[in-house]
């Protein structure tokens, strides 16, 4: 090839190449990323089916990461905290509330969420703002179990031995405060519910850290009854046919508000607003809720229909003082530990 | 290869090892941290006076020291199969090893749990045989970890025996044998002792594997059995105590090393060839 065959085919190449750059697509103006820290499983495919609406009114993009457990997303959070990477956190009450204590997180600026004028004051705090509640309650076979629990009580019936399972972790040791709840004490007087379940060792099979656990043990036939259970994880199970059942005993009554945080730190604070309140809003909650089997923050939302078949009016929700648990969590986790947790 | 081509291929191994110690030394300062930025030993203190903490430490190098020879007495024949058998049995072993090494740690729990659960294989295969009227309690004690430590660290024991075992010499096992000793004798004089550093680093391999453990003892154990990594776990984690936490790791990782250089003084000894 001639050096004036080549020169004419690199200016050939070289029209073709502009030519094409300038025909590209070029791409539209970045659209502003929020990263939201949310467990996995069910919590994440609830979230993933309402994402678009979500980032069509926010006008973001919204990336998820998993979390394997509220704790265990607070402590990233503390080990991001010089340069965060999560603009949005879910988790629990308790965990929350370490995480505001801890400077993670920072105080919600309400008046900045107009849907937040729809939720009830009692599930917004300073570490966030609840974007549903979960409903806990007793989760069990019915072809392992001989008879229809309905109480918390019937979990000591002596017809369970060995058939039940339970979580002192779970849920902040919600389990020992509803033990010590229906014995007469509180979260104050946490004696009555270490003797209660004391009593309960002969029916106990196992010990979960984590919701989806408890739900393997069962699935396995290891255990017939998980005492502490979370709706949302095993919702998908219920339903006519199925040998899972799912109580909600009607005293006292748990229901667990997730709480949606704002981290501290992060350069797209006034996106994460906008979909907190994305995230608020009815039709987003409503699809949320029917995937998860939860109750909306939003009052204006309805609940699943599902849910009313087997849910009680939910007139004995017990508030948790959470403030005096985490104060003293670690002195009741050693006490489970050698008094419960042991043959 | 100049010195300084040789020192920037060094680099990287440095930048790993210098993260690793920085890691470390966090810890180690983590676990003497105490209230409004002062420095105590008091989680030390707490730890070596609290029986019910130093039982998780010593129960987890109980059930180490005691899974890791049973490890080695049935990965041993393993490797001595693998090294001497045909190819396409070598190839299905190593086939088996490595797809259990690969698999997660806790689909292979639920397996165990499918042999030794309530409704599992042995229990099933027991009540049919009219061995039992009830199931044996196989899970949720000692006994499930310790299977699972003993079966799961397999790998770690039989590659390094195997990448021994195939490179002695043949020759040797043969003028054993035209001396007159007989198959025991060639293993036990002959081919045990040239095969010394492979079990030294499959004992080291497991010996860590089984202390460390902590999906196993967390889903077999069924909260009956938690080892020291569900304690320093939970004291991180949930009781967000990092300081008590940072405590029993480093004791840990003391009486860790300890251990580890015990068994290499020892391997030393005994695998190095008796010179002239």
């Amino acid at each position: 090839m001639s050096n004036a065959c080549r020169r004419v085919m690199f200016v050939v190449l070289a029209m073709v190449l502009t030519l094409a750059l300038g025909l590209a697509p070029r791409p539209a103006a970045a659209q502003t990323e929020i990263v939201l820290m949310t467990w996995g499983g069910a919590f994440h495919d609830a979230f993933q089916a309402v994402k678009a609406d979500i980032e069509k009114a926010a006008d973001v993009k919204l990336t998820f990461v998993t979390q394997t457990g509220a704790a265990g997303g607070l402590s990233r959070l503390e080990a991001q905290k010089a340069n965060p990477q999560v603009d949005l956190w879910t988790s629990i009450v308790s965990t929350a509330d370490a995480g505001l204590k801890s400077g993670v997180v920072e105080p919600l600026p309400v008046a900045q969420i107009p849907n937040l004028k729809s939720v009830p004051d009692y599930l917004v705090t300073p570490a966030g703002t609840a974007i549903w509640s979960s409903l806990r309650g007793i989760f069990y076979r019915a072809d392992k179990v001989p008879f229809e629990i309905k109480t918390w009580e019937d979990l000591w019936d002596a017809r369970l031995k060995g058939l039940v399972s339970t979580s002192f972790i779970l849920d902040k040791g919600n389990f020992l405060i509803m033990a010590s709840l229906i014995s007469g004490g509180s979260e104050r007087d946490i004696d009555k519910g270490f003797e209660r379940v004391k009593a309960l060792k002969p029916n106990l099979a196992l010990f979960y850290k984590t919701d989806s656990e408890s739900i393997k043990f069962l699935q396995a036939g290891e255990a017939g009854v998980a005492g502490w259970g979370i709706l949302p994880n095993v919702y998908k199970l219920l339903g006519p046919g199925s040998q899972y059942r799912f109580v909600v005993p009607a005293k006292p009554q748990f229901m667990a508000p997730i709480p949606i945080s704002l981290v501290k730190g992060r350069p797209n604070r006034a996106a994460a607003l906008r979909v907190i309140d994305a995230i608020l809003a009815p039709a987003v909650q409503e699809k949320l809720v029917e995937n998860l089997g939860s109750v909306p923050a939003n009052r204006t939302a309805k609940a699943p229909a599902k849910i009313r078949d087997f849910v009680p009016p939910l007139d004995n929700v017990y508030k948790v003082d959470w403030g005096y648990v985490n104060t003293h969590f670690a002195e009741w986790e050693s006490r489970w530990n050698r008094e419960i947790q042991t043959r | 290869m100049s010195r300084r081509a040789a020192a920037l291929l060094v680099l990287p191994a440095i930048a790993v090892l210098a993260v690793f110690v920085a890691a470390m030394a966090l810890t180690g300062l983590t676990s003497f941290a105490a209230d409004a930025g002062r420095w105590s030993v008091k989680h030390y203190v707490r730890l070596v006076s609290d029986s019910h903490y130093l039982g998780y430490l010593w129960r987890s190098f109980r059930i180490a020291a005691y899974c890791t020879p049973i490890t080695l007495l049935l990965g041993y024949p393993v490797a001595l199969v693998m090294a001497t058998a045909s190819s396409g049995v070598r190839l299905g072993l190593t086939l088996l090893l490595v797809v259990q090494f690969f698999t997660s740690y806790v689909i292979r729990a639920y397996a165990l749990m499918l042999v030794l659960g309530n409704n599992g294989v042995v229990n099933r295969a027991l009540l049919a045989l009219g061995v039992v009227d009830q199931p044996l309690t196989l899970m949720y004690n000692e006994f499930g970890v310790a299977v699972s430590l003993v079966l799961l660290p397999m790998p770690f024991m039989v590659f390094p025996i195997y990448s021994v075992l195939k490179n002695v010499e043949p020759n040797l096992e043969a003028a054993a044998t035209s001396l007159g000793a007989d198959r025991l004798r060639v293993f036990w004089h002959v081919t045990f002792p040239l095969t010394l550093p492979g079990v030294v680093a499959g004992v080291v391999l497991v010996f860590l594997f089984d202390l460390t453990a902590y999906i196993m003892p967390g889903l077999l154990g069924g909260g009956y059995f938690d080892m020291v990594a569900n304690v320093i776990y939970d004291q991180a984690m949930e009781v967000r105590d990092q300081s008590f936490a940072a405590a029993i790791s480093m004791v840990l990782l003391v009486a860790t090393l300890a251990v580890l250089y015990l068994t290499t003084r020892w391997g030393a000894r005994y695998a190095e060839p008796p010179r002239e």
